[in-house]
């Protein structure tokens, strides 16, 4: 008989957060402790099911008004005139008219959430909407790719579906090297559709097949 | 260096929000905390320190943001924690619905546990960070953050067994 393991002990334990003289002790308690061992697979179970939960928020993207608060302040910490810290000016170089209001919806739509619009059109009026959007998505897909892998900071990719009358512009910023190596570049995106507009930045890092993955992306909320 | 800095920040702003959204329980109170806590770290930038971790100073930002705000409320006398109905789609566009439904008995169940076991949860579970950084983080013992941390995990296990066995409305993907 030894002593039952503690909720403190097992938990600490199924977070890797003890050191391995303590680990072991553990294990051995867990090989002698059936139910201890159910309550830590429960344990790991719950902790997934809350990551789970909370990751869509982290891969959703972000108010451009956060990027830019950070900008503006890094911009008059430089001394550039006329970027006040804390607001949300636009950066320079980016002409289009920035006025959306239900960026959401048009992200929405523009991203694939298209399931998710009334059921009010008939089935096929709804999978050729579909089909168009797959379409928008594939179209701006390659001219990511092509933008990030081929284009110098500052020159664009543009692209247009014609059946939706969808169109963007894909531009390289900045390019640096993340901690752990990787390539990785900033780029604007300036989309437009039926009565929307939209502006959008993010972050991608190179990968070692040569596939550009998203890691930030922020929309304007303006 | 700003350059890095600035990098860092904005790499770091996803997480950031997966936090506040955690805390707040609400998709509109969660970028409000956002950009109050991205409006008062580059006003205090100097404050942090070059070589300690940019993330948990941040995280720190946020959680006691949240917190004046809670106290704040508490003096107005509105009702301290009232986490607001979903916002649909906002941050879950292209998921199924089910999945939806998962996250809300979370979300529900986060939203009742006391703040200081929920920030704890959060940190850890979700962000990651140690026993050791999440102690210094919030400023308390480390024997502290274990209690609070295994508390708030039995808590969600029973839960999350409880409303498992309830009924067959358990969502799987």
């Amino acid at each position: 008989m030894t002593a039952r393991l503690d909720d403190e002990t097992l938990v600490a334990y199924a977070d890797g957060q003890l050191d391995a003289d303590a680990a072991r002790a553990v294990e051995q308690a867990l090989a002698r402790d059936p139910q201890a061992r159910e309550t830590l697979q429960a344990l790991r179970d719950s902790a997934a099911r809350l990551r789970a939960a909370l990751d869509a928020v982290a891969a959703a993207p972000i108010p451009l008004k956060a990027v830019q608060t950070i900008d503006a302040g890094f911009a008059a910490r430089r001394g550039d005139a006329g970027a006040p810290a804390g607001g949300a000016r636009r950066r320079g170089g980016l002409p289009w008219p920035v006025a959306i209001a239900a960026s959401i919806l048009a992200l929405m739509i523009g991203l694939g959430g298209g399931q998710l619009l009334p059921d009010l059109r008939g089935g096929t009026e709804l999978a050729r909407l579909q089909a168009m959007e797959a379409a928008d998505r594939a179209a701006r897909q390659a001219a990511l790719q092509e933008a990030l892998e081929r284009k110098l900071s500052g020159q664009s990719v543009a692209w247009r579906n014609p059946d939706s009358g969808r169109q963007g512009e894909i531009t390289p910023v900045r390019t640096f090297r993340n901690s752990t190596g990787q390539w990785c570049r900033e780029y604007t995106v300036r989309e437009a559709g039926d009565g929307d507009r939209v502006e959008r930045r993010g972050i991608a890092c190179r990968l070692s097949d040569g596939r550009w993955r998203t890691r930030v992306v922020a929309y304007n909320d303006v | 260096m700003d350059e890095t800095i600035r990098r860092e920040m904005i790499a770091f702003l996803p997480r950031l929000r997966r936090f506040a959204y955690g805390l707040t329980g609400s998709a509109d109170t969660a970028d409000d905390l956002l950009q109050a806590t991205c409006e008062r770290a580059i006003r205090h930038i100097d404050k942090w320190q070059p070589g300690t971790r940019l993330d948990s100073w941040m995280y720190r930002i946020a959680r006691n943001l949240y917190l004046n705000e809670l106290r704040s409320r508490k003096v107005r006398g509105e009702t301290a924690e009232s986490p607001g109905p979903a916002a649909e789609g906002s941050f879950d566009g292209a998921r199924a619905v089910e999945s939806r439904i998962a996250y809300e008995r979370v979300r529900a169940h986060l939203a009742r546990l006391p703040e200081e076991q929920r920030s704890v949860l959060l940190l850890i579970t979700v962000e990651g960070l140690s026993y050791r950084e999440v102690a210094d983080l919030l400023d308390l013992p480390i024997g502290t953050v274990t209690s609070r941390l295994a508390r708030a995990r039995i808590a969600l296990k029973d839960f999350l067994e409880g409303s498992a066995g309830s009924g067959g409305e358990q969502a799987r993907g």
